[in-house]
């Protein structure tokens, strides 16, 4: 059965790729900044990276934000499992008022009915035109951390 | 630099890393799901305080105002949190 791209994996390794993309990356930093993990409760985890600044391929300065919120199994206490439950992942020029790219999970409004069609969905905002498009997606299209990194150097 | 996609698709069990220790070797900031609804609301109530906006507007302008904002970032995430939360916490089916 084919894996699913953001399907459980043990803890230890979801935690370890994330480093190791970020430490990939490290070269593209003006400041090496690593990963802070909050435990909110036993079962619900937050691992973000703020205000990492790149150096794109084309030179130009990018603030990236990743924040992650993850599920905790740990009914197997030697191998606890861990699974993406939301997730934002933002671009942005450092010093302007303008994002540039932001993708988000679904969002979960308090009342459904008055919130905007695309929260029900996972979705990217690029806001590179001055406008705030947006485009749904699938959730085996919402990219890794790697992938988005790998945006953010190549395009901007 | 080559893309490095498939890494994070990764299966092979890995040692904790430093990280994941000092995370284990802590207490989670809340006890229950209640607890945590209690204490991120406050928080996200306490920022749109702050910026002089009731917390559906700042959500609204987090959104997809086009503006940046440091605070920006900070009530996503805290929206998110209530959100998951209050669900978690049995105050929405």
């Amino acid at each position: 059965m084919k894996k699913l791209k953001h399907d459980w994996n043990s803890l230890a390794d979801y935690i370890s790729v994330h480093e190791k993309t970020l430490r990939r990356n490290e070269s593209y930093m003006t400041h090496p900044q690593k990963y802070v993990i909050e435990r909110h409760t036993e079962f619900w985890w937050t691992l973000s990276a703020k205000n990492i600044l790149f150096r794109t391929f084309k030179g130009t300065e990018v603030r990236v934000d990743i924040v992650k919120d993850i599920e905790i199994d740990p009914s197997n206490s030697r191998r606890p499992l861990a699974r993406t439950e939301s997730a934002s992942y933002s671009a942005n020029r450092p010093k302007a008022t303008m994002p540039l790219i932001r993708y988000c999970y679904p969002h979960f409004d308090r009342d459904p009915s008055k919130a905007p069609d695309h929260h029900r969905f996972h979705h990217k905002h690029d806001f590179a035109t001055g406008k705030d498009v947006i485009t749904k997606l699938d959730i085996e299209e919402f990219p890794h951390v790697s992938e988005f990194l790998l945006e953010v150097l190549s395009v901007f | 630099m080559k893309p490095d996609k498939d890494l994070e698709q990764d299966r092979q069990d890995e040692e904790p890393s430093e990280l994941l220790h000092e995370a284990l070797s802590k207490k989670p900031l809340y006890a229950s799901n209640e607890e945590a609804l209690a204490g991120f609301t406050k928080q996200l109530d306490d920022l749109a305080a702050k910026m002089g906006v009731g917390v559906d507007q700042l959500l609204s302008d987090a959104e997809s105002s086009g503006v940046f904002k440091e605070e920006y970032i900070e009530a996503l995430m805290l929206g998110r949190r209530v959100a998951r939360f209050r669900k978690l916490a049995g105050e929405e089916t």
